[in-house]
């Protein structure tokens, strides 16, 4: 391939990122300097033109004010909560899950992938509202706790941090298994049988080897899994309870009820650096580099 | 059962292995003494490397019994068992400097940091590989994690240590190097080996005994020399080595030769003979080893093809009675080719003793 070939497939996703992720940020950046007014955009801009120089008129007031009030500082801690909780459940089941994929027979492992990938087929909303059927008060798990008299009384369900988790291990248990199976089935039995052989017990094993070979995968599939959760709109607002919201409801909420755009967007902003910061810590732990 | 001193070190006795109702071991006894370096010998799907799985406890015999000093290893776990093992992939632990994977044994003992530092240092030093001991596996070469893996399986000192095809990865030259090292350490160790090899070579540099394997059964247990030159059968000769193999017919005996009629070299020719000579008229094969014939005098052929090697030539002739006869000439003179080329008619010969009678 000649060298035009070569900066065109590097260029066009580049420009590609440049115009749709480069320039939404920078625009959603400067309107976050500004402040709410009753116009056309609903904002003032940050810069203002004297003659062919843009001068500064915009503030960082909206990020002091996102440290002010708790509201804000609930609603990251919140969503840090659950998207950490979640990523921890989603770690839990699927870590079994993609090693047994790994460890079957290699016409079976299609079948349990597909099984795997198949929700993914279905829109998440669908998959959301069927939990919903479920889960509230005269939904099928309730039905048959009151029939089989393990209750008496229908468990509140829907609106609780318990349909939260829920739904978001079930939405994104796909994006951990899948990266925690490629990393798992690549790992030679051979290490295992010598682990054995040198006197270890299953428990040391998994220790000692299991787990250390299979951290990539372990930190590929929590952020896949954390980074979105995070920023979950639709399952908080559907499942969870009102009084806690996450922090892409207080976004959603800025901008549509508020119609305060440049505190949605300090907010917006706030958040990717919450998702930046943990990401780097981790690209630059020695875990992820395969020379470690 | 208290251990027995005097019996075998290693006993295995009656042992069937069957996967999905093949048997990839059958009816399989052998006894291995103490400090031996025993070589399990056979092509791929002979059963070699299942019977090594056996005794290292990854595979659980379907019947039969394996005993280690007396006692019964069926059904004690891998991590249990007096044993150790260097696989073929040498199954270095990728996470791990060299030094982690040598205590990586020491460590799931308990043994204390001191001690331990010290039996690591002590293997390195023995596979020298001193300087390595903060190394990663992926940053040395074949030979080098060869050494590693060999100095882990020996640093919880087993009784009996399983080698899978321990030289198969290396090339050529260091394989030959390495094979005197094994011997070496072999004999500093004090060590029962029981390795696991396809390539005759080896086995013959390596072992005091070669176990011969075959759908699954040991056909011969000899020391090289005399599987070499007193093979049992066919397959045997053919495996192990380069061999001519005419068929003949039993006309009489000689004292310890026996006298066959060979119809592709025209003539009755003398062979050893194992034991009793068979009854006259009966169908057996010559075998006769390329380099124990000699180009100059005797029955007469013609050169059908012949292949230059350095240390020797070979030459393929064809024999009046039809069939073919491969004779290797060591090259003694850097005398130019062209004395014995093809179509020249030449005599040769082999002493009696030199060939063998098989009986299949």
């Amino acid at each position: 391939m000649n060298g035009w070939g070569k900066r065109l497939v590097i260029g066009i996703p580049l420009f590609w990122l440049f115009l749709f992720f480069l320039v939404p940020f920078g625009i959603v950046f400067l309107v976050s300097l500004g402040s709410p007014q009753f116009s056309v955009p609903p904002y003032s801009p940050a810069f203002e033109w004297d003659g062919w120089w843009p001068h500064f008129v915009g503030s960082f007031e909206n990020y002091i004010f996102l440290t002010e009030d708790d509201l804000y500082w609930r609603a990251y801690l919140g969503s840090v909560k659950i998207a950490g909780g979640s990523t921890l459940l989603c770690l839990l089941v699927a870590w079994p899950m993609a090693w047994i994929i790994a460890r079957a027979e290699p016409y079976r492992r299609n079948v349990l992938l597909m099984l795997v990938i198949l929700p993914f087929w279905t829109s998440s909303l669908l998959r959301i509202y069927a939990l919903m059927g479920m889960l509230r008060q005269g939904g099928i798990v309730n039905s048959v706790l009151l029939w089989s008299g393990i209750i008496d009384q229908p468990i509140q369900m829907m609106q609780t941090d318990f349909a939260v988790y829920l739904t978001v291990v079930f939405t994104y248990l796909p994006l951990m298994v899948l990266p925690l199976y490629s990393t798992l089935e690549k790992l030679d039995g051979a290490l295992l049988e010598a682990s054995a052989d040198l006197g270890a017990s299953r428990f040391a094993t998994f220790w000692t080897v299991t787990l250390p070979l299979s951290l990539s995968g372990i930190i590929a599939g929590c952020l896949l899994v954390f980074i979105p959760a995070v920023g979950e709109f639709v399952i908080p607002d559907l499942m969870g309870a009102q009084d806690s919201p996450m922090i892409g409801n207080v976004l959603w909420g800025e901008f549509t009820r508020n119609r305060d755009w440049p505190v949605a967007g300090a907010v917006a902003i706030a958040m990717l650096a919450l998702l930046v910061i943990p990401f780097m810590i981790l690209r630059s732990s020695p875990a992820l580099r395969e020379d470690g | 059962m208290k251990p027995s001193q005097d019996g075998p070190f290693l006993r295995i006795r009656n042992v069937v292995k069957e996967f999905d109702g093949v048997r990839a071991v059958d009816d399989l006894s052998l006894d291995i003494g103490r400090k031996e370096l025993f070589c399990l010998l056979g092509g791929s799907g002979s059963g070699k490397s299942t019977l090594l799985r056996m005794l290292a406890g990854f595979e659980k015999p379907t019947s039969g019994s394996i005993e280690i000093e007396g006692r019964d290893m069926v059904g004690i776990d891998p991590a249990d068992r007096p044993v150790n093992m260097m696989f073929q992939s040498y199954a270095l632990f990728p996470h791990m400097n060299v030094a982690d994977n040598v205590a990586y044994g020491l460590r799931r003992m308990g043994m204390g940091r001191t001690e331990r530092d010290a039996r690591v240092t002590e293997m390195l030093r023995l596979v020298r590989m001193e300087g390595f001991a903060a190394r990663k596996p992926h940053q040395m070469s074949g030979g080098q994690r060869q050494r590693v893996a060999l100095a882990r399986a020996l640093a919880r000192g087993p009784k009996l240590l399983l080698l899978d095809e321990p030289l198969s990865a290396l090339d050529r030259k260091l394989r030959e190097e390495t094979q005197f090292e094994l011997m070496d350490i072999f004999d500093k160790t004090g060590t029962t080996f029981v390795v696991v090899t396809h390539d005759q070579e080896e086995a013959m540099t390596l072992a005091t005994r070669i176990g011969v394997m075959d759908k699954g059964q040991l056909v011969q247990v000899d020391t090289p020399r005399r599987i070499y030159e007193f093979p049992r059968n066919k397959l045997i000769a053919d495996f192990v080595g380069n061999v001519n193999l005419l068929d003949a017919t039993v006309t009489g005996s000689d004292g310890a030769l026996v006298r066959l009629d060979c119809p592709a070299m025209g003539q009755e020719v003398r062979a050893a003979c194992e034991g009793e000579p068979p009854a006259i008229g009966t169908a057996v094969t010559l075998a006769i080893r390329p380099e124990k014939i000699t180009l100059g005098s005797g029955h007469p052929a013609v050169v059908d093809d012949y292949a230059y090697r350095g240390d020797v030539t070979r030459y393929r002739l064809r024999l009046p009675g039809g069939g073919m006869l491969d004779v290797n000439r060591p090259n003694r003179l850097r005398a130019g080719e062209g004395d014995i080329t093809w179509e020249t008619p030449v005599l040769f010969d082999f002493a009696p003793e030199g060939a063998v009678m098989l009986r299949d």
